[in-house]
Parts: structure tokens; sequence; C-alpha cells
């Protein structure tokens, strides 16, 4: 049931992701790159501080792979290998991270977002033999890191409201 | 013990699954993603009206900015009309290269001449109906008959360009006619052909693999238009089928020098005539002349 309920949530942030970050609509254009949050990646991030650390690498990994889909370029297996391994790393370190703290929370996000898009985006031009373009690759990565941990205290709060349904222990993460 | 090995292998499967995934074509690749794309944006066309950009609301406020739609109809647009411009700059391009090279080879012939060649075009002819001369467009009543000859065309360049009357107009391959009646804007050319044309002309020949000048004498059209004759050779004169004629160097012609005017394409000798019957075939196709140089004086005329 737990995995269903992760399963049904994480396609709800996609679907809203789609619905609504998309180019002209909740996605901010900056420099003529338009912006969007990783909602996937949030909750990637809240059930890594709440998970096991195997169950995280296999959320992960899913998460991953559905981001890969959704996105329209870049090579499959690129985000399910960035997503398990960064939201198993953060499943290892969760001790020092006092996740129900909201500068915890965009601190984290916004690393593990801008570690996740800007490896993605390096990855991506090396696969398809373009100019590896770092600098704008980081400067993207970075703002979408930005707009993904606004976000986060927010997600962070509804997806706490889930933890009934997911048999999340309650209060604050191991 | 078992569990936790059971753990490591299937995470151990999943990052070689992951790698796996990375050497897929991006034929199959992009095959799979059109194939996930409704599954993960089931509900796109709602939102598809609602286009809220946040820096055009920033920037100008109350100004709806183009979609990124309109921006890539915008961008193809654009894109199709620079194309269309490239097509016709290359043609362009190609016009002025080959005009450019007409005109060093007219130039190099011309061996320093001061003169201006002007650039022009020919317009609407007027044809030889055998002994008769009428516009085209005036049809069969004013003499215009099936096969009759061009003897006169028009020209798009008049005196307000300098053209004055007995200007030779050329191409690179030659001689075409003589600048008769000049307009304010427009002229008319008289042929080579025409037979009220006469030219001072000169044989030149290729004996032994040397070229020599040969005796001079005087190009008439003929009088069906359709070619050139050339009357004054003396029967004595060393003359042959496939010499050249060009204009005369002599001081007495209005022409520049060693214009090429044509081949000799017929030299007959008649048993009591003390001359030659020579036929000439003009070097340029001057029923396909279209664009031609106008050889004018090097000053031109005062207003």
């Amino acid at each position: 049931m737990r995995w269903v309920v992760i399963a049904i949530v994480a396609y709800v942030c996609i679907v809203l992701e789609a619905l609504f970050f998309r180019a002209g609509l909740l996605a901010i254009r900056i420099d003529g790159q338009w912006i969007r949050p990783d909602l996937l990646l949030i909750l990637g991030l809240f059930l890594a501080l709440h998970l096991e650390s195997h169950e995280v690498f296999v959320v992960g990994w899913c998460f991953g792979l559905a981001s890969d889909l959704v996105s329209v370029a870049g090579r499959l297996g690129v985000g399910a290998l960035l997503f398990c391994l960064v939201l198993y790393l953060i499943s290892l370190l969760r001790k020092g991270v006092f996740g129900t703290r909201v500068l915890a929370q965009f601190l984290l996000c916004l690393g593990a977002v801008f570690l996740v898009h800007g490896v993605w985006y390096v990855a991506t031009r090396y696969f398809e033999a373009a100019p590896l373009r770092i600098g704008p690759s980081a400067e993207q990565a970075g703002l979408e890191a930005l707009y993904s941990a606004f976000l986060a205290p927010y997600l962070f709060w509804l997806f706490a409201m889930l933890r009934g349904p997911l048999r999340l222990p309650v209060g604050a993460p191991e | 013990m078992a569990r936790e090995t059971r753990r490591r292998i299937v995470m151990t499967s999943l990052v070689v699954a992951a790698g796996a995934l990375l050497f897929l074509p991006a034929s199959v690749t992009g095959r799979v993603r059109v194939w996930a794309g409704p599954v993960f944006s089931p509900f796109q066309d709602l939102t598809e009206g609602w286009a809220l950009d946040l820096a055009q609301q920033i920037h100008g406020p109350g100004r709806q900015g183009p979609t990124v739609e309109q921006d890539m109809a915008a961008l193809v647009a654009r894109i199709e009309a620079l194309q269309d411009a490239l097509a016709q700059a290359g043609a362009r391009l190609g016009e002025y290269e080959r005009r450019l090279k007409d005109l060093s080879q007219i130039r190099q012939g011309l061996d320093g001449l001061p003169c201006r060649l002007i650039p022009a075009r020919l317009i609407a002819p007027e044809v030889a109906g055998g002994r008769a001369g009428a516009r085209l467009a005036e049809g069969t009543e004013s003499g215009v008959r099936k096969g009759s000859a061009v003897i006169a065309r028009g020209l798009d360049r008049g005196a307000a360009l300098g053209l004055e009357r007995g200007d030779a107009v050329l191409t690179a391959a030659g001689l075409v006619g003589i600048v008769d009646e000049v307009g304010p804007l427009t002229s008319t050319v008289r042929l080579i052909t025409d037979p009220q044309t006469r030219l001072m002309v000169q044989v030149v020949m290729r004996r032994d693999g040397n070229w020599r000048a040969g005796p001079t004498g005087l190009a008439n059209g003929m009088e069906d238009g359709t070619a050139v004759c050339l009357i004054g050779i003396p029967r004595t004169a060393d003359v042959a089928v496939g010499d050249f004629v060009v204009t005369n160097p002599s001081p007495e012609s209005p022409l520049p020098a060693y214009l090429i005017v044509g081949r000799i394409v017929r030299c007959e000798l008649k048993p009591a005539g003390p001359f030659y019957d020579i036929q000439i075939e003009p070097r340029v196709a001057l029923s396909e002349a279209f664009e031609v140089f106008v050889l004018a004086p090097a000053e031109p005329p005062k207003p």
C-alpha cells in the first residue's frame, strides 16, 4: 500500500509539473531559459529523509527514470542514476540533517537539485557530443535549484500530511 | 544476511540497468518518450490557454507576450524569408559575376580604348519582311511575315546615359549592332544584319599557325536580314571559310578597332566578277541577345 501511495503522489507531481510548470505558465523565463522546479526530486528528498536507504535507492531510481521519460532531451538512465545515487547519499547522511527545519529543507533541496540538474545538463551535452558549456549549465541548474528550494518547505509540509498513508514515523526524521 | 545480499543485488542491478539504458539508440529513446508523453501529461490541453509568462508580466504589465509557438512560427517565417532572400541574392550575384566577366573580357579586347561600357538590355525588336521593316506589335498588315528576320531591337538606355547615334552595341562574344535612334530613355539598335548597316571591316586569318591581317572590305546586312555579306574583297586576296571578320582599325572607321563581327561561312568566286562573294555569320546569336553593353564615348555629353 505504501508503494502505491508513493507511486500515486509521484505521478501527481509529474502531472502537476507538466501542467503548470511548462513554458509560458509558471515556469520563469530568465535570459531566454525557462526555469522550472523539480517536484519529483523534492518528493524524493522528502522520502530520503524518512524511508530506509535501500528503499530510497529504488524510489530514486524509479523517479529518475520517470524524469528521464518526461524530459525532451538526453539519454534514458542519466536521471535514474543521478536520482538514486544522490537520494541514497542523502538517506545515508540524514542523521545530520534537521529535516523539519525550513532552512534545512531549503538548503537540502538547493544542493540536491543543483547537483542533479547540473550533472544532468553536462552529461546530456557530453552524450550528444555538444560543447559542455559548464557555466551556462551551472547557471540554469542553480536557478532551477533556487526555484525548487523556495517551494520545498511548502511541499515538505504537504507531503508530511501523507505520513499516515505512507506509514512514515511521526515527528522528526531519524 | 540474505536480505542484505538481496538488497545489494537489487541496487547493483538497478545501476547496471540505468547504465544499459544510457546506451540505447536515440531512435528507441525517442520512441519511448513519445509513448510515455501522454501518460505523464494527460491534461496538458486543459492548461494550453493559460499561458502566464511571469517575466513578461513583470517587464511589461498589461501586455500579452508571444507564446513559444508564436515565437517558433515567427522564427520559421523569418528563416523562410531569409532563405528566399539568399536564393535571390545568389542568383543576382551569379548574374553580376557573369556580367563582370563579360565586361573584363570586352575591356581586354578594347586594349585601353578610352570609352564607357554601359550595361543595357535589348527590348522589342523590329523585323525585316523582305524589304520592309516594322514593329512586331503591328502585325501582318504592316508587312510582317512568318520567318522574317529581326533587324532592329529596342534598347533600354537613352540619351540620359550619354548614348549617341553610332555607338557600338556588343556582348563579350562580339558586335551586335549600332545605336540608331536615340531617345531620352530608350534607343533603337540597328543590328549588323540590317541591310542598312554598313561597317568597315577587316579579315583576320590564321595561316601556317600565324595570325595575320587580311584585306579590308565593307560588311553589309543581307536583304533578308538573316546574315551579313562582305563586299569589296578582290579576287586576288587570300580569304577562306572560317576566317574572322573584325571592325577595321582604320581611323576613318567610326567604330573601335578589332571588335569581332563574325566568321566567313561562304566564300565564292564568280567567273567574271572582280570580287569575292562572301557571307559572314555573326558571332552573336542576334535573335537571342538580351543583355548587351553600349560602347559610349568616355566623357558623357553635358546637359
